[in-house]
């Protein structure tokens, strides 16, 4: 389950930097519809680092592997 | 000025071939080094320099154009096309080594330990052998480095991780002040990001240091020490290069460059920055957190 959020939250982080690209490529210099496809993508990735953070404090996942 | 339908041809450059020489010298002086010439090293350093006086001379002529009116609609879509193909290359290029991780820890590994159909691999090859990931117990152990700990995800991970998505907001908002013709938070919110760039790159530094000198987790140590260095490294090699590509867009914010209208070279390393944050976030949660 952990994992199909994690990678959601990817494939939306994915896709708006995509969009982002076909903006900058599309669009004259200047493009809003850029910045703010790249503000959605860093709001998206500040959100994901806290899921992980907030289900290893719910101890969901645990970090690295046999060594601890 | 360069009229609309005139596509501009530059004279002929020396950067291309001072390019080159700077490269054979890296190239050269590395792999000497590594034959135990002790001019290598040094041969190595000097192609970095030359290297470094390319991309500011030949950045430099660019600029001077593109600030001189010299480019047109035509040449701007040309610079896109080029970035595209650009991006293309580094899509592919972290692809394959994500790949190359990615198949190792989930195919190659447990086939090794007999998993699918291919349990008198793992008999006949090395019957004791089982599989897990990171792969820290190896079949033959003397022929590796076998490391005494992993590097913890909560902790430089984690910080690097916020420092990252820290600098991708900071130029977000530069990026911003951009667009409303702020010039004052432009810079602040550029220094901010290569401040953040460069401390990241600090913590890198210390993180291998600490992994080859106190956990013997090396190049050397399997599948996993070169994956594991071959991605992170690579992302810091990308790192560098956003950084110095930063500090070129920050000095020429300084010097007045850009308008809301006309900044392709900003909207360039701002969206290739982004890449390389969120390259980082597949690492932080595949690589660090093994999820």
């Amino acid at each position: 389950m952990i994992k199909i959020i994690v990678l959601c939250f990817f494939f939306f982080i994915l896709y708006s930097l995509g969009s982002a690209l076909y903006y900058m490529m599309t669009d004259k210099a200047g493009s809003q519809r850029m910045m703010k496809a790249l503000a959605m993508r860093i709001a998206a990735s500040i959100a994901l680092f806290a899921f992980v953070l907030f289900s290893f404090w719910m101890g969901w996942v645990q970090p690295d592997g046999v060594l601890g | 000025m360069q009229s609309n339908d005139q596509y501009y041809v530059p004279e002929g450059s020396y950067w291309p071939i001072v390019g080159s020489i700077g490269m054979a010298f890296m190239l050269g002086g590395f792999a000497s080094s590594l034959h135990g010439s002790g001019l290598g090293a040094g041969l190595a350093v000097l192609g970095v320099v030359i290297t470094i006086f390319m991309v500011f001379g030949w950045m430099g002529q660019v600029v001077s154009e593109s600030e001189g009116g010299y480019y047109n609609q035509q040449v701007g879509k040309s610079f896109r096309i080029g970035m595209a193909w650009f991006i293309f290359s580094e899509v592919m290029f972290f692809a394959a080594f994500f790949g190359a991780m990615f198949y190792a820890r989930e195919f190659s590994i447990p086939w090794l330990a007999g998993e699918g159909n291919n349990f008198w691999t793992g008999k006949l090859l090395w019957p004791e052998f089982s599989a897990s990931w990171p792969l820290i117990e190896m079949p033959n152990p003397e022929k590796f480095a076998i490391p005494t700990a992993l590097v913890h995800a909560w902790g430089i991970p984690a910080i690097n991780t916020m420092l990252l998505l820290a600098s991708g907001a900071t130029l977000t908002w530069a990026h911003w002040a951009l667009l409303n013709e702020k010039r004052d938070q432009l810079i602040y919110g550029l220094i901010a990001t290569i401040t953040l760039a460069v401390v990241f790159l600090g913590f890198q530094a210390y993180e291998y240091a600490e992994a080859y000198g106190h956990l013997n987790l090396k190049l050397t140590s399997g599948v996993y020490g070169s994956t594991f260095f071959l991605l992170t490294g690579f992302h810091g090699f990308h790192v560098t290069l956003g950084t110095i590509m930063l500090i070129c867009i920050l000095m020429r914010v300084i010097r007045g460059h850009f308008t809301p209208e006309n900044h392709f070279g900003f909207e360039a390393v701002a969206w290739y920055w982004h890449f390389v944050d969120v390259v980082w976030l597949g690492l932080f949660i595949y690589v660090y957190w093994l999820v």
